[in-house]
């Protein structure tokens, strides 16, 4: 966060200037900086591990026998299903998902999952080798985005908000001490009274060491700093729901030209042991529609500002569910799950990956989807593709399968990989 | 320098508290002769928790209008879960009085340690209280689960011992029954025809063995035994868990329930919020966990209690809770050697009724824990923050239900810092790693909270600490004057309890802070450093009465506040 701190500090009347013209002169910065073609990177992450094949669910064939077998009470029928192509589809709650399909703005992709022996059913040991993008090893201490952004080439120098988290940042941004935390900007100041300066001056002043506080202290007197002022009012057009109004305020950072690069956000409730649904009703596809109707705003949101090109959404969860559901119409544990990836510039409109079946003799260890996709594989599609970092090997220490798993178009690959 | 007395207070409990005429450092200090000698007289004092009068705080609670605390269990389910509504009163209030309650009790309540022990095992047993039945039945989950007995709520005369200060296996056993967890784990709907394998993985993973012995997708053949003896005899035990245990152990607790409505229709049983076999639910065919074999129809209903003792002395659930204790109590990275003597302990003791009372004492007892070098190596979360900020300030306010500075407190300040008590939705419990609780929305909330507890309006009776009275009233020798210097020197001590090597005069800290107080914001001129201001009640310009509130803030903002 060298840069960011930099920028800040370039004016060297910084703490001691009255706020509006702290405000002012941060504002003109900005504008110089010309930070209005930086490309965004937005992963949520669905606490409690998401269901794969009520989500993106089969439709035709052997798939649909063995799926409406195996899920008596809980299936989606034909009629509640979008179809996105021949054999696959999504909830009729996930209206604003099939537009973005049909508009060639969103992919899906099968059966992702960890390496065969080095997943886990336990929520905890799961989500911790996700975040840290550690197949196998749930012990590492920086995430995989904080390693993405440490590593990178592709941050404009001058980035003011390079990574930022509505609420508590998670793991996978665990190590990356630059990330804005706030979830509403409008009372995101220690003091807004009198001493308001002096506080941040005598804050910055006690916290100007190296350890873990001080550093967070000083990433957030930037960040009271540079959002002082801004307009992130976020537009009525996101439905009143907390998912959407987190997605609401990355737009406006976006739309800010702060040049953002990573932004997370979780969204939980997916721990559906019981209850999940009847018959294309009921909680799990109705908890689809929210984050349908979130993505759809915000998309709406950057198209109509002239940004869907520069941002990619990716989705993660702690692992899918068992194919076959249990006895309180819910499903346990399982492995692989569904993952959207969502952007003006990619190459939607298709599911991506394999389908491993969901016949008995398919599935892994009897139970579970199979996992057909390392994560890995579409992340870094994104990160060395759309956000030109080529340094998997840092991101992902130890992986080398990273072929394209053609998310972006052959000249978009080319514009990011060889400059 | 950090005191030792400090240091124990920020460990065994949510800090010094300090007023003006009382001072639980001086407490400390005046226990013995030396820091062995006091910590193991403190340590005594408060695992001795009945002897210690905390009858000042029992009236404050019973002056603060609770409702719950002393309902029985069924009383409860009746009135909150059953009849709310009809009875007026709230599904949701034994929650609500929980989470006002617990803040109430690590700010006033004389009994320190046993509070946060009581936040240790809530985390430890995290029950989600805003789940469907625990949210009716919350202060009984504390009550008669968490905590040891009190009079009139006495334990089942076959586990008189469980509780955090008792012992383990008898607490394991309420908690997997109690109404509150047996919901949020869904085991209450576990049955042989639909099971469901929610709270069975849980009880491994998170309560007793923990994730470090779990052998993910492993062949349970592969898994190494050990001879362990049982109070039943001995016999050969995996050392590590693989999921077909945790498929085993979900069929072992099919049909341990709740009388509730589901009940009552389908057995005559009554509706009452209590645990209960269901025989028909229950899978009675034959199961191996951890290597140990049920026949078909062995022993039923009786199978669940060697289940029970084999998870609860088991060596690798005491690994798992002494890692938990030494990372909690002592540092983010203890020492193996430590983790082995307090799991020894766990272990040796693992029939004793006052089992984890000896397991703290080796903690507590501990080099490591008395080392300086551990010294503020863990970051207070906002409840320590919260309660350690009303400690150190000489807060009386009592937080209580249906009351709106409560409110503000609870669901706005600390739902936004992220620790709003028991709203944790996941079974693992709050995280406690220091980077978790150094985000900018944890430090901007907890200091806009100080910034609207301190005589968060000065006009009105309306306080939550009244900082202005208790600067005014300060003893002299505290506070000779009220000059920038000897105010900034006062709050320090106060809120940081101790002084660096030569003082506070003259160090980095006071100086930076000093010299905030030494400005006036509509005026470039700045007030000598050992001039008194003349009147530091005074609302408008030279806002004296703003600045002193800007000191005390800044202060519960410094690293020596906030490291633990």
């Amino acid at each position: 966060m060298i840069t960011r701190r930099n920028f800040l500090k370039g004016s060297t009347a910084f703490f001691t200037l009255a706020g509006t013209g702290i405000t002012l002169a941060i504002n003109n910065r900005i504008k110089a900086a010309n930070l209005s073609n930086e490309k965004t990177l937005v992963h949520l992450f669905f606490r409690g591990g998401m269901d794969a094949i009520n989500f993106l669910i089969p439709r035709t064939g052997v798939n649909r026998s063995e799926y409406e077998s195996k899920r008596p009470n809980i299936q989606v029928p034909l009629t509640e299903i979008l179809n996105l192509n021949n054999d696959f589809g999504i909830p009729s709650t996930c209206s604003e998902l099939q537009l973005l399909y049909q508009q060639g703005k969103m992919a899906m992709i099968h059966a992702v999952g960890m390496p065969d022996g080095l997943g886990s059913r336990s929520h905890f040991e799961s989500t911790a080798m996700y975040e840290y993008g550690t197949p196998g090893d749930a012990t590492n201490n920086d995430g995989w985005l904080a390693r993405h952004v440490n590593s990178t080439p592709g941050i404009n120098s001058s980035a003011v908000i390079p990574s930022m988290s509505p609420g508590n940042p998670p793991v996978s941004q665990q190590g990356d001490f630059g990330v804005l935390s706030v979830d509403d900007p409008s009372n995101f100041h220690p003091n807004p009274g009198r001493y308001a300066e002096e506080h941040l001056a005598t804050l910055g002043d006690i916290y100007s060491g190296t350890d873990l506080l001080d550093n967070a202290m000083q990433a957030t007197i930037d960040n009271i700093n540079i959002i002082t002022g801004l307009n992130l009012d976020i537009p009525d057009s996101y439905p009143n729901e907390s998912l959407a109004q987190d997605l609401g305020l990355i737009a406006q950072v976006i739309k800010s030209d702060l040049g953002l690069q990573v932004a997370t956000l979780d969204f939980g409730g997916w721990d559906t042991h019981e209850n999940a649904g009847n018959q294309g009703t009921g909680y799990y596809v109705d908890r689809l529609g929210t984050i349908s109707r979130a993505v759809g705003a915000f998309f709406d949101d950057l198209t109509a500002a002239g940004k869907d090109q520069n941002v990619v959404l990716t989705t993660q969860t702690d692992f899918g569910r068992r194919v076959r559901e249990n006895g309180n119409n819910g499903m346990d544990h399982g492995t692989a799950q569904t993952m959207m990836v969502v952007g003006g510039s990619i190459n939607g409109g298709q599911v991506l990956g394999s389908f491993p079946g969901i016949a008995n003799a398919d599935l892994y260890l009897n139970t579970d989807l199979k996992m057909t996709t390392d994560f890995r594989q579409p992340l870094s599609d994104v990160i060395r593709n759309f956000l030109g970092n080529p340094n998997i090997d840092v991101v992902f220490p130890g992986y080398t399968g990273s072929q394209s798993i053609g998310l972006f178009p052959p000249d978009e690959i080319f514009a990011n990989g060889f400059d | 320098m950090k005191t030792f007395a400090v240091h124990c207070l920020s460990r065994m409990g949510f800090g010094h508290k300090i007023t003006n005429s009382s001072s639980d450092i001086a407490d400390f200090e005046a226990l013995g002769n030396t820091d062995d000698e006091r910590l193991t007289a403190y340590l005594a004092q408060q695992l001795n928790w009945q002897s210690i009068d905390d009858s000042a705080f029992d009236t404050m609670v019973s002056n603060a209008g609770y409702q719950t605390l002393n309902k029985p269990l069924v009383q409860m389910w009746q009135d909150h879960h059953v009849n709310s509504g009809a009875t007026g009163f709230n599904r949701d209030a034994p929650a609500e009085e929980m989470e006002r309650l617990v803040l109430a009790r690590a700010v006033y309540s004389k009994r320190q340690l046993l509070e946060i022990l009581a936040d240790f095992w809530h985390n430890h047993f995290n029950v989600y209280s805003r789940d469907y039945y625990a949210q009716s039945t919350m202060t009984s989950w504390d009550r008669d689960v968490i905590r040891p007995p009190i009079a009139g709520h006495p334990r089942p005369i076959d586990k008189p011992n469980g509780h955090l200060l008792g012992n383990f296996r008898e607490m394991l056993e309420l908690s997997s029954q109690h109404v509150a967890m047996s919901h949020f784990l869904d085991n209450y709907i576990n049955n042989v025809a639909g099971p469901n394998e929610n709270f069975a993985r849980e009880v491994i993973e998170l309560h007793t063995l923990g994730a470090e012995n779990y052998v993910s997708l492993g062949d349970p053949n592969s898994i190494p035994k050990t001879e362990l003896s049982f109070p039943w005899g001995n016999a050969m035990i995996a050392d590590q868990y693989v999921d077909d245990d945790v498929y085993a152990a979900m069929r072992m607790l099919t049909g341990w329930k709740i009388k509730d409505s589901s009940t009552s229709a389908s057995s005559n049983m009554q509706d009452t919020g209590e645990p209960f076999y269901f025989e028909d639910w229950h899978d009675k065919f034959e199961k191996t966990i951890l290597a140990y074999h049920w026949g078909n129809f062995e022993s039923d209903p009786d199978d669940i209690l060697r289940f029970f003792d084999i998870l609860a002395y088991h060596p690798g659930t005491s690994r798992h809770i002494a890692g938990k204790l030494c990372r909690r109590f002592v540092s983010e990275t203890p020492p193996q050697s430590l983790i082995d003597a307090v799991a020894d302990t766990f272990y040796q003791n693992r029939y004793s009724p006052d089992q984890l009372k000896l397991t703290y004492e080796t903690l507590f007892l501990s080099a490591e824990f008395k080392d300086v070098a551990n010294y503020d190596s863990k970051l207070k979360r906002p409840l320590e923050l919260v309660a350690g900020a009303m400690r150190a300030c000489g807060s009386d306010f009592m937080p209580k239900q249906s009351d709106s500075d409560t409110n503000t407190i609870v669901t706005y300040f600390m739902q936004r810092a992220g620790q709003r008590p028991f709203t944790w939705p996941h079974p693992d419990g709050f995280p406690d790693e220091k980077e978790r609780w150094s985000g900018g929305t944890v430090l901007v909330y907890m200091m806009r909270f100080y910034d609207w507890m301190l005589d968060k309006n000065y006009n009105t009776a309306d306080r939550i600490v009244p900082m202005m009275d208790i600067t005014l009233n300060a003893p002299l020798a505290e506070l000779p004057t009220h000059s920038p210097n000897d105010l900034t020197t006062f709050w320090l001590n106060r809120i940081i309890g101790y002084e660096p090597n030569g003082g506070w005069l003259g160090s980095e800290l006071h100086t930076k802070l000093r010299d905030f107080m030494r400005q006036n914001a509509s005026d470039p001129q700045q007030w000598p450093a050992d001039v008194p201001f003349p009147d530091i009640t005074t609302l408008s310009s030279p806002y004296i009465y703003e600045r002193i509130r800007g000191l005390v803030k800044l202060i519960l903002t410094t690293p020596e506040f906030m490291y633990r």
